[in-house]
């Protein structure tokens, strides 16, 4: 044996499985055809997790020792259909731009100074096999054939792939793309943000694969830029891709005007076909761009690359038994590349044609504020600020508030998750994204699962039923369900019956199908754990959607009354809230006292959480949601702070009519409408409202005696009055 | 695209049947009861138009080979219908049709939202009865209504996908379509406890049925062929949603072939290229040819219904299937 592991490509996956392997005393072999360092086509851009890999490789230190401070980068701005918007990481949270010039040695160098062996000029030609194990490598050295054996091989040699572990022809076209990037000078304005302008369109680019463009500013007036296309495309057509992008920049941003291009552009492969099965084979992994891990939507990749070389060294050291006579298990790196990607990018050989449709959603929901394309347009543009760590931290926060219920509560929280994710995932990993970004959203410590599974406790202490568990992921896949379908919209009706010329609205199309698709996971889930939960589902199904549609139909009324409202609350939301209560205590086989007393808990619960936005919004604040004053009353939406006002017959009452009729739609626009709220008491009106029924949901736990689990539910309602500032 | 239109309005032969079903209404109208008087209206749209109430017809003859309570069997019946016509709220939105059922559609009368949501009501509506059915019957829908939803899903990840297979398609469709067809005849069998291999035979006419019913209509829906569907013609071409006959024509390898691959494919076509589509599509023969295709099917679901002892239940059935062959000849 020549090694204990052999590393193929010295890139940034390849170097970081060296760097943990060595790290772990492992002997490795790490090889690449260049030299060091070399230059790579990239967009050169590192999102935060990335970034914390970096400092505990100790890359970050080497870094800034070598080539001083590195431009950071505090976010992502999007172009789209001549509207920006921004996405910006969290406080303490922030990425790099570094060339990969400098970045791929600094890594390399880090891999070797913790005992990696670097052949650098060594071209692997083909794997060893034998019996359909990897054994080895055949490699290619200053014109000299040598056979390099080891238990395990990684693959880390990106696009190169290929020519090492052919493709079946059917999958070969599908999640490929091409990049095209080019440096560019003489610019003004640039801000610490990566900047995305898309589409990038062509005349000649009818029926082409769709394309975008990134700006990411290396300087003060200097940036790298290109254009990312979503699938194979000829090179003529790249070049006129990125002559438009450039010219277009120039011509309609002011910020470009003087932009100069410095050297010619240089195109190169994209690979975006991740199959996580197809990562792992006796005796070998593929980490990096090798296993297709870049996004489509943005072009990044060396973050995921990094990590999945960190998980591939995790999971060789756990099983490689040196003079074993049998190749080791790696199949733990399947499961964890799932668990930390699921549907980050797209897996599956129909990922193409997903990726088009995905596409297609984005850009014609681009405008849109409804829940679900909010949170897919977060997803796709700005993955980072949703990584696994965040999902964690936040689960963090909602079982810390629980004290000392914690560590049991965290692992059947988790137990929901991965009900959750399965259930998606085979049909559609990108919704697993989606849930898993659902699950992290500042409202989280009101998720429904820890409601199931604390009136649960209340009944009886111990260990979760099963079927709980199904039942939890039911609800929890009706909440989205429920999200989903709140993001059909209207379409703008121009006089023509027939609408002949108008393009599809993917919009509704996909809320109307993944609304129906979550609905009908949930439902066979519920009719899994029993007759008893699926009557249950299906009833707060029937009330909240009816409650819903009382909703819209009294939408922009200004006559509704403060008691309709609140009925109209008690069906729509309040339900959500009580249905969770309800199947914990039917589940633990609650008596018919109790169970009563517990939904009592999550009604009430339900409208004081309701109320307390409503008050937030009102005051001008963003509600746990997402929405705002603005976009509410932008779809006709009155809460309490504003009904209380409206019906209190006083000169306030008729300027805030005056000003709702003319719709007010920017938070600049809802500015006077929140001063008035404010003079007329508005918020406190809905405060008080919310404690009151706080109270109620506190004298309901009365029912049960004191305790933890009583106490956790006690402070739920705290949390719920008095959510921590984001 | 959910098929429902013309059928023979004497196939039913079977008198017992014919009577149950004057139960259905009844228990339709409690059902959809809300009290919200415009979701009272909403939920009741459809229903009041009548329609064929193909699905409870088909669940009540297939109960006929065993032995069932009625009002048990209704409730299962009425909540297929109310799933079925849930689902055409659905397909409206989306489709953004204005005509359903010789009258308006629901969202052309309220809005695509209050549309949606309605069917969504009907969905739990549906779901309220049919648990009452007890744990399999339930499971069994539940599992249907779900493949139903992952079909429509992956039709549309298809849209203007020319390289689709036709094994792929015909999938599709068997999950969209064919599962509201085989679910009446699974569920059928279930809750009158019909033996086995009449359950089997069922089953497997209504695949075969709702797949002939389909491929049938998505050949007689092409334009210039004088069938008036709620959407505007052509709708599907410049939504990229390609029908088998589309698929096929693009598939002869000719010149036809060749500047369809031109036209397709892409989501800014002219009305004139899409009735250019249309014209190169009949000018091949891949739309009698998806005709005899949904004729097999057809036939398949006659073959599995000799497995039935013979009588007006069966009948009927097989008038169903024969009215397919009819209709695609």
């Amino acid at each position: 044996m020549d090694a204990d592991v052999i590393v193929v490509g010295a890139g940034p996956a390849g170097a970081t499985t060296a760097y943990w392997l060595a790290r772990y005393g492992r002997r490795v072999l790490l090889l690449d055809r260049a030299e060091f360092p070399r230059p790579k086509t990239c967009g050169d851009a590192l999102g935060p997790s990335a970034v914390n890999l970096l400092q505990e490789m100790g890359v970050l230190h080497r870094l800034q020792n070598e080539h001083g401070d590195m431009r950071h980068i505090r976010g992502t701005r999007v172009r789209m259909h001549q509207r920006w918007r921004t996405f910006t990481h969290e406080r303490g949270r922030s990425g790099l731009l570094v060339p990969r010039i400098i970045l791929d040695e600094a890594v390399r160098e880090q891999a070797v100074t913790a005992g990696a062996t670097m052949l650098p000029r060594t071209r692997a030609v083909r794997l060893l096999r034998d019996k359909g194990t990897v054994v080895g490598v055949e490699v290619l050295r200053a014109g000299r054939r040598t056979r390099l054996r080891a238990p395990v091989v990684v693959v880390a040699c990106g696009a190169a792939v290929d020519a090492l572990i052919p493709t079946a022809s059917a999958r070969a076209a599908a999640g490929r793309g091409q990049a095209v990037r080019g440096h560019l000078s003489g610019l003004t304005g640039l801000t610490h943000m990566l900047e995305i302008h898309t589409p990038v369109t062509s005349p000649s680019g009818c029926g082409l694969p769709p394309s975008y463009g990134w700006v990411f500013p290396t300087g003060s007036s200097t940036a790298n830029a290109g254009v990312g296309v979503l699938g194979p495309c000829p090179d003529d057509h790249l070049t006129t891709l990125w002559d438009t992008f450039v010219r277009t920049l120039r011509d309609t941003d002011p910020r470009f005007t003087g932009l100069r291009q410095d050297g010619s552009p240089q195109s190169a492969p994209m690979r975006f076909d991740f199959v996580p099965e197809r990562c792992a084979a006796p005796g070998l992994l593929l980490v990096g761009d090798a296993a297709g891990m870049t996004s489509p939507f943005t072009g990044q990749g060396i973050g995921p690359a990094m990590e999945s070389g960190r998980l591939a060294a995790l999971a060789i050291h756990a099983r490689l038994r040196p003079g074993a006579p049998s190749a080791p298990d790696l199949s733990n790196y399947i499961r964890s590349l799932k668990n930390s990607y699921v549907g980050h990018f797209e897996d599956g050989n129909r990922s193409a044609r997903r990726h088009l449709l995905v596409w297609r959603t984005l850009h014609s929901t681009y405008d849109s504020e409804r829940p679900l394309f909010t949170l897919g347009r977060q997803a796709l543009l700005f993955p980072d600020g949703f990584d696994e760590a965040r999902v964690t931290r936040v689960l963090d926060d909602a079982t810390s508030l629980l004290a000392d219920k914690a560590p049991r509560l965290r692992a059947d929280l988790l137990a929901v998750s991965e009900v959750l994710l399965d259930a998606v995932r085979a049909d559609w990993p990108f919704l697993g994204r989606i849930t898993a970004m659902g699950r992290s959203m500042p409202a989280i410590p009101l998720r429904p699962a820890l409601f199931v599974l604390l009136a649960g406790r209340l009944i009886v202490p111990g260990r979760t039923p099963d079927t709980a568990v199904l039942a939890t992921a039911s609800v929890e896949l009706g909440h989205l369900a429920a999200l989903a379908g709140l993001s059909v919209v209207e379409e703008i009706r121009d006089g023509d019956p027939q609408h002949d010329d108008k393009p599809a609205n993917w919009g509704n199309m996909l809320a109307l199908m993944v609304g129906d698709f979550l609905l009908g996971k949930a439902n066979e889930l519920a009719a899994r754990a029993g007759t008893a939960v699926s009557r249950l589902f299906g009833q707060s199904l029937a009330t909240a959607t009816e409650g819903q549609i009382r909703h819209v139909r009294h939408a922009h009324d200004l006559h509704l009354t403060k008691a309709e409202h609140l009925s109209i609350l008690t069906q729509q939301t309040a339900t959500l809230f009580a249905l969770p209560c309800k199947l914990g205590a039917l589940l633990a086989g609650a008596t018919t006292a109790e169970a009563a007393a517990l939904e009592a808990y999550g009604r009430h619960l339900g409208l004081a959480f309701q109320l307390t936005e409503e008050a937030r919004s009102a005051t001008g604040q963003p509600t746990r949601l997402g929405t705002t004053l603005a976009s509410d009353l932008a779809s006709g939406i009155f809460g309490i702070p504003v009904l209380h006002v409206l019906h209190n017959d006083s000169e306030l009452s008729t300027r805030l009519k005056t000003l709702i009729v003319r719709r007010p739609g920017t938070n600049q626009d809802a500015r006077p409408v929140i001063r008035l709220i404010e003079e007329g008491h508005g918020d406190t009106a809905a405060r008080t409202l919310a404690s009151q029924h706080a109270e109620q949901a506190r004298a309901a736990l009365r029912h049960f005696a004191p305790g933890p689990d009583r106490h956790a539910m006690e402070r739920l309602l705290d949390h719920t009055l008095r959510p921590p500032l984001s | 695209m959910t098929t429902s239109r013309t059928t023979g309005e004497d196939w039913l032969a079977c008198a017992r049947t014919r009577t149950a079903l004057t139960g259905l209404d009844g228990i339709l109208r409690e059902a959809t009861a809300a009290d919200d008087a415009l979701l009272r209206m909403m939920a009741g749209h459809l229903l009041q138009r009548g329609g064929k109430r193909l699905r409870p017809a088909l669940l009540l003859l297939s109960a006929s080979y065993g032995s069932y309570q009625r009002t048990r069997l209704l409730r299962a019946a009425a909540a297929l219908e109310l799933v079925h016509i849930a689902s055409l709220y659905h397909d409206d939105v989306m489709d953004r049709a204005s005509m359903r059922r010789h009258g308006l559609s629901v969202n052309a009368c309220w809005g695509n939202e209050l549309a949606a949501l309605t069917g969504t009501y009907l969905f739990a509506r549906a779901n309220s009865l049919l648990v009452n059915l007890g744990n399999e019957p339930h499971h069994v829908a539940a599992r249907a209504f779900l493949e139903l939803c992952t079909g429509q899903l992956q039709e549309v990840e298809n849209v203007y996908n020319t390289d689709l297979t036709e094994a792929a398609h015909l999938e599709i469709l068997a999950r969209k379509t064919a599962t509201l067809f085989e679910l009446p005849c699974v569920l059928g069998a279930l809750l009158s406890n019909a033996p086995r291999r009449y359950a089997t035979a069922l089953q497997a006419y209504g695949q075969d049925l709702g797949l002939a019913f389909q491929l049938t209509d998505d050949v007689l829906d092409l334009p210039g062929r004088g069938r008036e569907s709620g959407k505007p013609a052509g709708t599907d071409v410049r939504e990229g949603v390609y029908c088998l006959a589309v698929l096929r024509a693009v598939r002869t390898g000719s010149a036809i072939a060749a500047r369809l691959k031109d036209l397709l494919g892409r989501e800014d076509m002219t009305a004139e290229q899409v009735a250019e589509v249309y014209r190169l599509v009949e000018s091949t023969d891949a739309g009698s040819a998806v005709l005899e295709v949904a004729r097999s099917h057809a036939t398949r679901a006659l073959e599995a219904l000799q497995a039935l002892p013979e009588g007006p239940p069966r009948q009927s059935l097989e008038n169903l299937a024969r009215h397919v062959l009819i209709r695609s000849s």
